[in-house]
This record gives structure tokens, sequence and C-alpha cells, in this order.
């Protein structure tokens, strides 16, 4: 056990790793589809949950390698609305970043995306039956579209599983009734876990050897 | 009350830590796994909620086209569970505003939005009785809320779990004398993660552990102890349980038939007692097996209730050459005058008896890195080993127990021979599609757990406690990864 501890457990609960906020429509898990959005176009996902750690807006283009125009990102929800940029570049990326202040208030809102180049540009979509069937819905210039674009929110605050655990914690709590709702709760649940499943199971087998005497 | 406290002190203490110890770790899976998230379990808990609700089961192909409840899917959709399945890119929605909306949205929604998930549903070619036992635990959910129903629903699945262990508990007892062999035997099965983790949601799956647990019991009990009429109605109403509750149930036919050739062997009762024994426990199977056919009747095609293993007789592909390379090749290297298999290449003994076996939890997507599973597989090969070796050197011992021998390996083969008819039958429709995955195996538990203790026991004292130890270690290491795993993997 100390050697898992050593060797796994510690090094993978402290590894500093990305800080999902949030993963509105994730990607495609059968096959990519671009998502066009023509020079002055619009498009906008309903039902986008920003949380109060939604840093960064990440879309993934699909035009690399011509160069790709920039665009006007908007998050906007009742007592929100953040605007940012992502300019438009001649270097091949896919990831596309946008820096939004998150709300102070978890909220449902809408994210659009405005292509303010001259240039069209593609972006990573899904329409295939395990991750198309989110909440939101894709809708370019007002028109619905098939495909969802792929998007999801960050912070940009990484941190190890360690540094972030009482976010984890709030974050399970979600959508449990009760007192299984309450961080209170998990947080013994988890020490238990930690702590008294291993104390259990070596307690069992070296009672058992003195019952055996 | 005072007598149920005087029971309870008398349980061992090994097996009260070990008890306490499944407890803690399936209600962590239970909190730690987001609703859904596991083997079909929105088709299970759609199942339970309609059978809750209608008192009927949804449809296998026909129904109005809801495979869930509008209730169900709307908490999928708030919670971001749908997309959620297997897809390791995604995360479920913890934001408040998300739950709060929801909330709004459970109260606007009309009564009939729960029990308008009539079908088409992959579940509902099962038998009833796990879901009708689900039912009870919907009902009596307080509040009344969508998620406090799922809730308690996962939560009495759980108790089929903790029970299993007591029967591992029970079955240790009737094969080792030492305390420490029975703990070692039922600390294998507890600390198994993949049952942990099945333990802690909605599946028929741990009902057909616990009810094969608690068949090998009552099996090794009549083997050992005499086929009395009793032990032989409750081996009948084991089978029957079986059948009940899953298609993959049916294995246990055989196996019944061979536990009541081999009692009779071993015991040579008068020829009346045999028949009658013989005729109350196929009878009751029968029963079973009657009314699990009165349910799933009009089901049928691939993947069906007894779809799988009764097509076998149906179909007129079936090719036993082509069956036993696929056998064959299933567990060893392809000879050279054999035909590629049929199905997806390169799964095999790996795959199922380890990876899947042991790890793939979640929708699958929760995996031990890959030393770990080449650790497991060169476990595997150990243990093999082992067995061979206390089988060659303690030959007498075998010869005299050949009647638990001979039952616990036909109990595995009737089992393992099910699944792979099944999967070749249903390879033979849909080749890409094998059917036959790890959790498959959990009902054989027990004899795993059998195995490993029996090759511990002959060791040396001194290492025989050093190996419980490793064992015992072993199993915590990766019950805990197994959580912190899936824990990362959904709310990093």
């Amino acid at each position: 056990m100390l050697v898992a501890c050593v060797a796994w457990f510690v090094p993978y609960l402290t590894r500093e790793r990305e800080n999902v906020a949030g993963v509105p429509v994730p990607p495609p898990f059968v096959a990519q589809v671009p998502v066009p959005v023509k020079p002055g176009s619009e498009a906008c996902l309903s039902e986008v949950a920003f949380d109060r750690d939604a840093e960064l807006v990440e879309l993934v283009s699909l035009t690399a390698p011509r160069p790709r125009p920039p665009m006007e990102i908007v998050a906007r929800a009742p007592g929100y609305r953040e605007t940012a940029t992502v300019p438009g570049a001649d270097e091949p990326l896919t990831g596309l970043y946008a820096q939004i202040d998150p709300p102070e208030q978890s909220v449902i809102g809408t994210l659009c995306i405005r292509n303010r180049g001259e240039r069209r540009i593609d972006l990573l979509g899904t329409t295939d039956a395990r991750t198309a069937v989110g909440r939101p819905i894709t809708r370019i210039d007002g028109e619905e579209v098939a495909p969802d674009i792929t998007v999801r929110l960050l912070s940009s605050d990484p941190g190890s599983v360690l540094e972030r655990l009482g976010q984890l914690v709030d974050r399970a709590a979600a959508f449990k009734p009760g007192l299984f709702g309450a961080p209170v709760f998990l947080w013994p649940l988890l020490l238990l876990a930690a702590i008294g499943v291993p104390a259990a199971a070596v307690y069992s087998i070296v009672s058992s050897f003195r019952d055996s005497d | 009350m005072g007598r149920w406290l005087a029971k309870l002190r008398t349980v061992p203490r090994p097996l009260a830590a070990l008890l306490a110890m499944a407890t803690i770790q399936v209600v962590a899976w239970s909190l730690i796994l987001p609703p859904f998230q596991a083997p079909d379990e929105e088709s299970h808990f759609a199942y339970v909620q309609h059978l809750a609700e209608t008192g009927e089961a949804p449809e296998y192909s026909g129904g109005s086209g809801r495979s869930y409840s509008t209730e169900e899917g709307e908490a999928m959709r708030w919670a971001n569970l749908l997309v959620l399945r297997g897809v390791l890119g995604a995360r479920p929605d913890w934001a408040p505003a998300a739950e709060q909306r929801w909330h709004e949205v459970e109260a606007s929604l009309p009564d009939e939005t729960s029990s308008d998930g009539d079908g088409p549903n992959s579940a509902g070619q099962n038998p009833p009785l796990y879901y009708a036992l689900g039912a009870i635990p919907y009902h009596l959910s307080p509040g009344g809320s969508f998620f406090n129903r799922f809730y308690m629903t996962r939560f009495a699945s759980a108790l089929f779990y903790v029970a299993a262990v007591v029967f591992m508990w029970l079955i240790a007892s009737e094969l080792f004398r030492p305390v420490w062999a029975r703990t070692l035997a039922t600390g294998i099965f507890a600390l198994h993660p993949k049952l942990a983790m099945l333990g802690a949601v909605v599946n028929p799956d741990t009902l057909l552990v616990l009810v094969w647990t608690v068949f090998i019991y009552l099996g090794l009990r009549i083997i050992r102890r005499g086929p009395s009429l009793r032990r032989l109605t409750c081996a009948g109403a084991a089978s029957a349980v079986s059948l009940l509750t899953h298609g993959r149930g049916l294995a246990i036919l055989p196996a019944l038939v061979v536990l009541l050739g081999i009692a009779y062997l071993r015991w040579r009762p008068p020829a009346r007692q045999a028949l009658l024994g013989a005729a109350i426990s196929l009878g009751i199977a029968a029963a079973g097996l009657a009314v699990a056919g009165v349910f799933t009747s009009g089901v049928s095609g691939e993947g069906a209730a007894y779809g799988g293993v009764i097509g076998w007789a149906e179909s007129r592909t079936f090719n036993i050459r082509e069956f036993l390379s696929y056998v064959w090749q299933f567990y060893l290297p392809r000879l050279q005058f054999m035909q590629p298999s049929i199905g997806v290449p390169g799964y095999g003994f790996r795959e199922v008896y380890i990876q899947s076996f042991y790890g793939d939890m979640a929708s699958l997507e929760v995996q031990y890195p890959r030393f770990a599973t080449d650790l497991l597989q060169a476990a595997t090969i150990v243990l093999l080993f082992g067995l061979y070796t206390v089988a060659v050197t303690r030959l007498q011992a075998v010869k005299r127990n050949w009647p638990i021998l001979a039952f616990l390996l036909l109990t595995g083969l009737s089992m393992v021979g099910a699944l792979h008819v099944s999967s070749y039958t249903t390879m033979l429709i849909n080749p890409g599609d094998p059917v036959l995955t790890g959790r498959y195996l959990l009902p054989l538990l027990s004899l795993l757990a059998i195995a490993v203790t029996v090759v511990v026991t002959a060791l040396p004292r001194r290492l025989g406690a050093l190996a419980a130890g490793g064992l015992v270690a072993t199993g915590i290491v990766l019950q805990l990864s197994g959580l912190g795993i899936a824990f990362v993997r959904f709310y990093a």
C-alpha cells in the first residue's frame, strides 16, 4: 500500500490539471463535424451554465492551417454580459480561447460567437447520438442547425486534485438530494473511504489471524 | 431487540469489519458516480420507474418511442448526464444555476411525466424481479423528488452487494477452517472494485451476483451435509430467482442439474426421497422459468432475455466448428489451420477476464492504467499455476473432495459456456458486438475467491500470511484507485 501511495496515488493527486468549469457541448465521440460560420454571422448556444469559475471559453477551429478570422465571444444571461475577442491570426491554431470575467453567481444564459472577419471559419461540432443530445441548442443567425458547436468553459486557475479537493467535493454534491447533496456529508464519506476502507480491511485480516491462533 | 443485539454480537469480528468496509465502499461509489453513468443504468432505472408508476414493464421494442420517462429525460438534460456516458471530455453539470432551474422544471412537470417511459427500452427484455424489488425503495423515498427516488433505488440495490458479501463468508466457512482463510476469501470478494461499483448502481447484475453466491453456498451445504428437502427447496428457489432476474440467469439450470446429480452420487438417498427432492427443486426452478417466460414472451431477437441462449436452438447458422474455433481463439492464439475467429479481432481473455472484469468502470471509460491490468493478468496466470500445483501435490485431497470440486467447476463452466454460446449467436447477427464483458463473470466471483484462498492456504503459514496481507492490500489499492479515478474523471 505504501508503494502504491508513493508511486501512484501521490503523483496522481498532486499533478497539475486543467480546471474544467463546465462542458456545455463535449467534443464528438464518433466523427468531427464542421460548423461553418460565415463572415458577419453569429452562432449562439442556448441554456449554457456559466459558473463562478468560468474564465475561459474554449472553441476548436477546423480551418487550420488557413488564417482564421477574428471572432467576438459574448456570454450573456440575466444580469450578466461579457464580451471577449479572439483575434484573427495566421498560425494554424486549433484551440481558440477567449477570456471572460465569470459571473458573480452561477447563471444560465447564451454563448454567442460572431465572425468579425472576412473569411469563413469552421468550428468543431458534433451530431453524434452520444454527444449532440445535451441541453444547448446551436443556432446560426437565429436558425437552428443540426451540429452543436463543441464548447468547454475553463478556469484559468489549474491546480492539482489535492489543491482543489474542496471544489471537487462541491461539484460532486450537485444534483444530490437532501443530506447527500451537502458537502458536510460528502467530506466525512470521502475520509471514511480513504481511511476507513483500508483500516477495516487491515483490521479484518489482522484480527482473523489472531482468532485463528 | 435484545435478542437481535445478542445475535449481532455473534457476528465474527473480521466479518463485521468487512461488512463495514463494504458498506462504506458501496455508499462512496453510489455518491461519486453521477446518475446513469453505469452500464445501461438509464434503461434499468426507467424500467424500475415505469413498473413502479404503472405496474407494467416497459416494452422492449414497442412503446410510444420514449425509452425513459419525460421526467428522467429532463433530469438528464439539466444535470448534463446524457452526453456524459462514456465520453471522457464531458462533465456533469454542477452549476447551482442549472440545479436551481432543474428544481423549477421538476416542480412544473405534470404527474404523468413520471410514467410515460413505456419503451422501447433495451432492459425491457429482462424478467421483472429486480425491477419489482427496486419499485419498493422508489415508492418509499422521502420527499418524492426524482433524484431522491433514484438514489433510494441505488442504495437499496447496494444491499444485494452487502448480502452477497455475507454469503461469501458462509461459503468460505463451509470450505476453510482457519478464520483468516475465511476472511481472505471474503475480503477478495468484497474488495473487488468492479463488484463494488456495480453494487452501487441500478443494475440487475448485482442481484444475479447475490443469487449465484447463495446458490453456490446452498450447493456446498447440500454436498457436504446431505440433500435435505429444505436445502433442495432453497436451491430450487435460488435458481428460480436467478431465472427471474436476468436472461443470463438461465445458466443456473445446468448447474442445478449438476448439483442434484453430484448430491445423488455423494449421498445415495433412497430412490423415492431422491426423486421427491429433485422434483421439488427442479419444479420450483421450472416455475421460475415459466414465470420469466410469461414476462418475456414476445421478446426475441438479438440480445433478448434468452435470445442469446435460446436463439442458439433457433439459429440455423450455428456452426459447431466455428463456435469451437471462436472459443479456442478467445483464450489461446490461433492455430495455423484455423480461420480467423468471428467477432472483434483481439477481443478475448485479457479484455473480458482481466480488463473489464476488474476495471472499465462507469460506462467503461474509468480504466486502470495499463501496468495495473498487466499485473492483474500476471497474477491470474500465477493463480492458475498455483491451482495446478496444489492439485498435483494434493491429489488425494482432490480425489477425496471431488464432489465439491466438480460442483464448483461445473457451475463455473455452466455460466462461462452459456456466455460463449450467447456471445457467438449474437455475433452471427452482429460481429461487431461480442455481448460479453467482465461484469458478466461476477456471479462466479466467489469461485475466484475460493481458488485464491486454496492456493494461499497451501503455502507455508508464514508465507501464506504474507500472501494474504498482500492480496488484501492489493484489493484496497484497486478499490481506492478506482474510486479516485472516477472522482477525478467526473469532477476535476
